[in-house]
């Protein structure tokens, strides 16, 4: 059931790493714009807030599925982590869309 | 490395009666490990509906933001879907399926994806900022 690790190819491991840098920076760059102010003047700041959380979630979630290539298997609580922290941060990232949208229509 | 591994998947933790039990009621706790990743799915169809209605109600078609929402929102969508297929092959089958390429184009669709939402997002933000400050109340 349980499969032995193995080396994962280069380009799973580039792939894996590409996806877990860009949430990664644009968490840091989210973090950036509500230090500087600039959300709290447009009133969002409590919807940003909620972007950011939501982005923390997912490059947890990123950070796990690192893994998943050198396991060749996402399944068990790998994938219960992985997959539940994914969905705790993307359900946090679209609501707080979904208010942005609102906000700013 | 056999116990690390059995941390990461709580399957094989679980006692035979358990997972027998499961069966006799139809309840595959294989499958059951597959369960977020539908959760994700079904997210990604209610976010899509409401960029679809918003769309449609405030006609919105021109609207660059919404046409790439959509775009990102299909993209990471259909890269989530190919994740649970895998999943579910490990799960209903007799051993556990992986496939790099599959593991490739699910993190490439899933990488353009979120690019292009999160693109759209600061791309609103920064853009609608401006005039705001610059127009004299």
């Amino acid at each position: 059931m349980i499969p032995t690790p193995a080396p994962a190819p280069l380009l799973n491991l580039l792939v894996h790493g590409a996806v877990f840098f860009l949430v990664l920076s644009t968490f840091i760059a989210a973090a950036v714009v509500w230090y500087t102010g600039k959300v709290k003047a447009r009133h969002m700041g409590g919807v940003w807030r909620m972007f950011i959380f939501g982005l923390f979630f997912y490059t947890v979630s990123e950070f796990s599925d690192l893994f998943t290539p050198g396991l060749r298997a996402s399944l068990g609580m790998h994938n219960y982590f992985t997959e539940f922290a994914l969905l705790t941060g993307l359900s946090l990232i679209f609501l707080a869309l979904r208010r942005m949208v609102i906000i700013q229509d | 490395m056999e116990q690390f591994l059995n941390l990461f998947f709580f399957i094989d933790k679980l006692p035979g009666w358990v997972l027998e039990a499961g069966r006799i009621w139809g309840i595959d706790m294989a499958c059951l490990c597959a369960l977020p990743n539908f959760f994700n799915l079904i997210l990604h169809f209610i976010i899509g509906g409401i960029i679809i209605t918003a769309i449609m109600k405030q006609g919105a078609r021109r609207d660059l933001f919404f046409v790439l929402l959509l775009l990102g929102i299909i993209l990471s969508g259909t890269s989530k879907f190919i994740d649970w297929v895998q999943n579910m092959l490990t799960a209903t089958g007799q051993s556990v399926f992986f496939s790099y390429n599959l593991d490739i184009t699910t993190e490439v669709l899933q990488f353009l994806g979120m690019a292009i939402i999160f693109y759209s997002l600061f791309r609103r933000f920064f853009r609608r900022a401006r005039p705001a400050q610059a127009t004299p109340v």
